[in-house]
């Protein structure tokens, strides 16, 4: 492994992944059905998350 | 006090990562339950769940219609949600006998294009793959031996993660190691009695055994084969049984999966609460160490840490110099500019993709 940083890093963004799929899960109850198709090795892959979508609402990136 | 919470959120997080595998190697050891394979050649439904697949659908046709299983036994479904990037037009190119095009006008999501796929299946085995993915000649044969075994409920194939001239080697490294743990649990699981999941690229069911799922179902690889452990029959890991996927290209795309498996094991719980219950679920142990103590992990982490920091004296300065390295070391790669670069291109891909869909 080049950079030492990386397994701590990854090994904690994952661990925040599942704090924030709490809050997803909660605040996004009844539209997670638009996560279904987001990219995953374990699923389905291609589809807009709504992440994206409300970002680009937000004008954050390019529609 | 912080003593305390020290300790029970020490052995919490170490019971998930070690404890819960050493339990697994020694009950594997004193309880494995090999299963009966054997040659049998049922008739074999694949349904392929897909929305605006156009880029994929074709190699994924030609990749279902080169697998070593006698075609006279083979049904291949296409199962379109509302697809409108030209999937349909496509997948029509291969319609036949043994091809079959389910399309439908409105985009309702996978779960409902996965029910109307076996609801149009004739066979005795489903089998579900994605779209993307592509499979090994011989997966097919090899997932289907183990339903000589009549306490075989469902059979997951193993999902092979491909490096790509795109991955990054310092992100895929730490993702292919977790993912080869990750395998080795499941393969432990099996042999005692299910795994608690399959892989969505591939896995295979008994059609009788399947219920419809909820339209909003997130995570189907984890709620299918949880009702067939339900119903009292196996869900076998067949690492034979190969799919191949790519790496992918930086840990900011894999937090953005992690999240939404995550958010499906909430939603399974709210879905399926019986599986909470130990006189119901046949792995309930295998349930609660594997699925929910991910979920709680960041937690207890985060209360390790913490009691470490009132208890910095004696021995206790070692657990926090490991734990302080380690998540400098994390910052650090936080802070790095080579991340800052891969979640430019985590965006830039995520930009891609909403034009693509819109």
């Amino acid at each position: 492994m080049k950079q030492i940083w990386k397994l701590p890093y990854t090994f904690v963004l994952m661990n925040w992944a599942a704090v924030v799929s709490l809050a997803h899960f909660i605040r996004r109850g009844k539209n997670l059905r638009n996560e279904i198709w987001t990219v995953s090795p374990m699923s389905h892959s291609h589809g807009p998350s709504t992440a994206v979508a409300s970002m680009e609402r937000q004008g954050k990136i390019a529609a | 006090m912080a003593e305390a919470i020290f300790w029970v959120s020490f052995a919490f997080v170490f019971y998930t990562f070690a404890g819960y595998p050493l339990l697994l190697m020694v009950w594997r050891r004193l309880a494995r339950k090999p299963v009966k394979r054997g040659f049998w050649q049922p008739s074999v439904s694949i349904v392929i769940a897909a929305h605006n697949e156009a880029m994929h659908i074709e190699t994924k046709i030609r990749n279902c219609l080169e697998l070593d299983y006698p075609c006279h036994k083979l049904e291949i479904i296409l199962s379109l949600d509302g697809s409108t990037d030209g999937t349909e037009e496509i997948a029509r190119q291969f319609e036949s006998a043994m091809v079959r095009v389910i399309p439908s006008l409105v985009h309702e999501g996978k779960a409902a294009a996965l029910n109307r796929g076996v609801a149009a299946a004739n066979n005795k085995v489903v089998v579900f793959c994605d779209a993307r993915q592509r499979i090994h000649p011989h997966a097919l044969r090899q997932l289907i031996t183990n339903f000589s075994d009549s306490t075989v409920g469902a059979v997951s194939g193993e999902l092979i993660l491909v490096e790509t001239e795109s991955s990054d080697d310092d992100t895929s490294a730490p993702m292919g190691l977790y993912w080869r743990y990750e395998k080795w649990m499941r393969g432990m699981e099996s042999d005692i009695h299910s795994t608690a999941g399959a892989t969505g690229a591939l896995y295979a069911i008994r059609r009788e055994l399947f219920r419809p799922l909820p339209e909003d179902t997130i995570l189907d690889d984890v709620l299918v084969p949880m009702r067939i452990v339900m119903e009292r029959k196996r869900v076998i890991f067949d690492p034979r049984a190969l799919a191949y996927d790519k790496v992918a290209c930086c840990a900011e795309i894999e937090f953005r999966r992690k999240v939404r498996t995550l958010s499906g094991n909430y939603q399974l719980l709210v879905q399926a609460p019986e599986l909470l219950l130990p006189w119901r679920n046949p792995i309930f142990v295998q349930f609660v160490s594997h699925k929910l103590a991910r979920l709680l992990t960041p937690y207890f982490l985060g209360a390790l840490f913490v009691s470490n920091c009132f208890l910095l004296r004696g021995f206790y300065l070692i657990p926090f110099a490991l734990q302080f390295a380690w998540y400098a070391l994390a910052l650090a790669g936080w802070l790095a500019p080579e991340r800052q670069q891969g979640q430019l291109a985590s965006r830039t891909a995520m930009v891609g993709k909403s034009r693509e869909f819109s």
